[in-house]
């Protein structure tokens, strides 16, 4: 089990998405790397990973957009296939990418996703413009959606989403590339959904203070698969005084290991997200750098590259990818 | 059902959102119409008599006509651009085996000789300048021909006729005229005479022979189109087909847009996304025809015949074009490449079902390719309505055989067809 994994539950009792053992592979590209994954019925699920890392890949085979190469997974008590009809109706899906028609006004684009979803009559009418109103864009309505400004495209792709009022609810992204006025409004209505209408949401994001502050729990997820999965306070606090991750020269690995385990302000130390890196566990990541640095020197060792992890959910991220959330 | 008719009326939508790529399925054809009838309607004419295009093969029956006959006959033959036929299956034609070759279709106009023709020719009463009951040579027209094909046959008849009848005429009348009046004259001055006659010897004033254009027997019309309203149904055919570019371009669209990623997380089947992408191009389709000839009637007095019947080939004529739409959609890898595919396939197929040349007028291995292709039976259904006069009856077998092209290029389509 990988640190901060929280284990998981036979029971279902909460479970409202299930992905189990799920494998995605592109030709040769293995984009999904057997992840096995549990959302319960309530929460905001994030799911963070750098770009490529599989996440769009893992939310498109949850929304049954596709099936995965392996594994499976389950809405409730259905399993989820792109047939089966009865288990999309109950998830709500914000691609990463404008997923509407440009030609179209936002009413037309809205009326025709409602009806797709069964809609009709005097509720599709009304669900089109109460979800319009959700995102802000009822007197914008009646224009081409193609006119519209990034972030108000964004807005109208959430309200798509909303339409048939989904139990889950799962955003690629959504506030990604945006201006801060739509970004807040976005992340306001998808809050709120939780809040007040307890609607389950998964939400993939590259914004750490969106995932700390949105999120019930996080999995970050690296070369498609997930490498950690807890709630933010828990991951974050498994960076304990905070972490120093230093590149090294592979060849002088064990050397490095040995000289640094030695000191005793070190608590432990052990693999980065590379071999060419080495994460370095503290009380006080601050006071360590000093003897680490010091030791370093003493024993003729390469220090290539020095990082604090402070202990906030993208140290957390780094720890564990190497790499920081924003491109 | 609910679904099927969103995904219908947001294809609809979006088609006119984009009025300048149907404005073009529009006018295209009618351009096609109008430029091709008056720019090519002489040309082709030249081009037949010069003998650039292929012979035009002329069935002719001689039974009994004689040797009169005989001549006019090689003759024609030997006229450029002309090619007589006078056996088939090893067996001299008759008067109704010409006939029933026209009214197949088989060959566009035939030549039958009167009987007794040669006989007519050495009647006194002729050689004596009377009037007599001229005998008719008979031209039997396809009323689907245009004037381009048939002219040329008609010219060459009339004149060698003329030339052969005429000097027939005068040899024999000389004879006369010489045994009643010169039979008094010294040897010398008849040969001088005679020689001076033969020279000269040309008929003149009306010849008791006149040819008369008749339509087979069993075709009811006595109507010749003209080239506007031959080509109404030929680039009516035609422009319809190319709604495969625009089918091609909602496919490889929709296929591209973001839309489509929300629509695969949705609980639709294919069969509302498929229907989507057919059946307002088949009402494009529909209103295409219905423009085409309604510019044909009311700019060249097309007579459009047995309406129910122009419906019936029209409305099979459009799942034709949509099926192949939807099957070149789903033969292609690329937007670029289906509908660069989609124009070539498009006028190869027209020109091999005889929109831009007639078919009978193709040498018979390319008459036989052209059976392959739905315009040939489109256009063959039309011009039995709109020329032919015919009903129901007169194309059911025709709306038959597009009916099954529709039928095998949609299965094609929507066995093809990809979201991604
Ligand atoms: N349709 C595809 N065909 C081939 N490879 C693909 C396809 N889609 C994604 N990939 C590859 O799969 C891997 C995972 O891609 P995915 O889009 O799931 O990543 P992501 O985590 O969503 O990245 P981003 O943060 O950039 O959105 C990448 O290496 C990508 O190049
Ligand atoms: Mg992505």
């Amino acid at each position: 089990m990988l640190p901060g994994m929280a284990p998981v539950s036979n029971a279902d009792s909460g479970a409202l998405l299930r992905a189990g053992g799920v494998v995605h592979r592109y030709g040769d590209l293995t984009a999904v790397d057997d992840v096995t994954v549990e959302v319960q019925r309530g929460e905001v699920f994030g799911l963070l990973g750098p770009n490529g890392a599989g996440k769009s890949t893992l939310i498109s085979i949850c929304s049954g957009m596709f099936g995965p190469t392996a594994g499976q997974v389950t809405v409730g008590d259905r399993q989820l296939s792109p047939t089966s009809r009865a288990a999309k109706r109950r998830i709500g899906v914000v691609p990463q990418d404008i997923a509407l028609y440009e030609k179209l006004s936002g009413r037309q684009n809205l009326r025709f996703f409602g009806r797709v979803y069964g809609l009709g009559g005097r509720r599709l009418r009304e669900r089109v413009e109460a979800v319009l109103e959700v995102v802000g864009l009822s007197d914008r309505g009646d224009d081409q959606a193609g006119t519209y400004s990034g972030g108000m495209q964004r807005r109208l792709n959430l309200a798509a989403g909303l339409l048939h009022e989904p139990e889950l609810l799962i955003l690629d992204e959504p506030t990604v590339g945006v201006d801060p006025q739509s970004r807040n409004h976005i992340f306001n209505n998808v809050e709120r959904l939780n809040r007040d209408q307890g609607v389950t949401i998964v939400y993939t994001t590259h914004y750490m203070e969106e995932a700390e502050r949105l999120c019930d729990r996080v999995a970050i997820i690296d070369h498609g698969k997930i490498v950690a999965l807890d709630t933010p306070r828990a991951l974050i606090e498994s960076l304990g005084g905070g972490v120093i991750q230093i590149g090294i020269d592979p060849e002088q690995r064990e050397q490095v290991m040995e000289t640094l385990e030695s000191l005793a302000s070190v608590q432990a130390v052990g693999p980065g997200p590379d071999e060419r890196s080495l994460n370095i566990e503290a009380t006080s990541a601050r006071h360590a750098l000093v003897d680490v640095m010091q030791a370093m020197n003493a024993a003729a060792l390469e220090v290539e590259t020095v990082r604090i992890l402070e202990p906030n959910l993208e140290s957390v991220f780094l720890r564990y990818t190497g790499r920081s959330l924003r491109d | 059902m609910r679904v099927t008719l969103a995904f219908t009326i947001k294809e609809f939508l979006l088609l006119l959102r984009d009025p300048g790529g149907l404005f073009v399925l529009f006018l295209m054809p009618v351009m096609f119409m109008v430029v091709f009838s008056l720019a090519l309607g002489g040309l082709f004419e030249e081009g037949a008599a010069r003998g650039s295009a292929r012979a035009l093969e002329v069935p002719v029956a001689t039974g009994g006509a004689g040797e009169v006959a005989e001549q006019v006959v090689e003759q024609l033959d030997a006229t450029e651009g002309l090619a007589i036929i006078r056996e088939r299956d090893g067996q001299s034609l008759t008067a109704d085996a010409v006939a029933q070759l026209v009214a197949d279709g088989e060959y566009p106009v035939g030549v039958v000789f009167p009987q007794g023709l040669t006989a007519l020719l050495e009647d006194p009463r002729i050689l004596r300048g009377e009037q007599v009951q001229p005998l008719e040579v008979d031209v039997i027209v396809d009323p689907a021909t245009t004037a381009q094909v048939t002219g040329p046959l008609e010219g060459a008849l009339s004149a060698v006729l003329q030339q052969v009848v005429g000097r027939r005429l005068g040899e024999a009348g000389a004879a006369a005229w010489f045994e009643q009046v010169a039979a008094g004259l010294p040897a010398e001055v008849r040969e001088q005479l005679s020689a001076s006659m033969q020279q000269d010897g040309q008929g003149e004033g009306a010849l008791p022979v006149t040819t008369r254009r008749r339509v087979p027997p069993g075709v009811e019309r006595e109507q010749f189109p003209d080239q506007y309203q031959q080509n109404a149904a030929a680039y009516t055919v035609m422009g319809v087909f190319f709604i495969a570019t625009v089918m091609i371009e909602s496919i490889f669209r929709e296929r591209r847009s973001g839309a489509m990623r929300r629509l695969r997380a949705a609980p639709v089947g294919r069969a509302p996304i498929v229907i989507s992408k057919l059946a307002p191009f088949y009402v494009v389709n529909l209103i295409q025809i219905v423009i085409m000839f309604a510019i044909a009637r009311l700019a060249f007095g097309l007579d459009l015949g047995f309406i129910p019947a122009v419906v019936v080939v029209s409305a099979a004529l459009a799942l034709v074009a949509t099926g192949m739409g939807i099957a070149l959609a789903g033969v292609a890898r690329s937007e670029t490449q289906g509908t660069g595919l989609a124009v070539i396939v498009v006028l190869t197929t027209s020109a091999l079902g005889g929109v831009m040349v007639p078919r009978f007028i193709m040498p018979e291995a390319m008459q036989q390719i052209g059976n392959i292709t739905p315009q040939a039976w489109a256009i063959e259904a039309y011009q039995d309505v709109l020329v032919r006069g015919q009903g129901l009856g007169g194309i059911w077998l025709e709306a038959g055989v597009l009916l099954i092209f529709a039928v095998v290029f949609t299965a094609i389509g929507v066995w093809r067809f990809r979201f991604d």
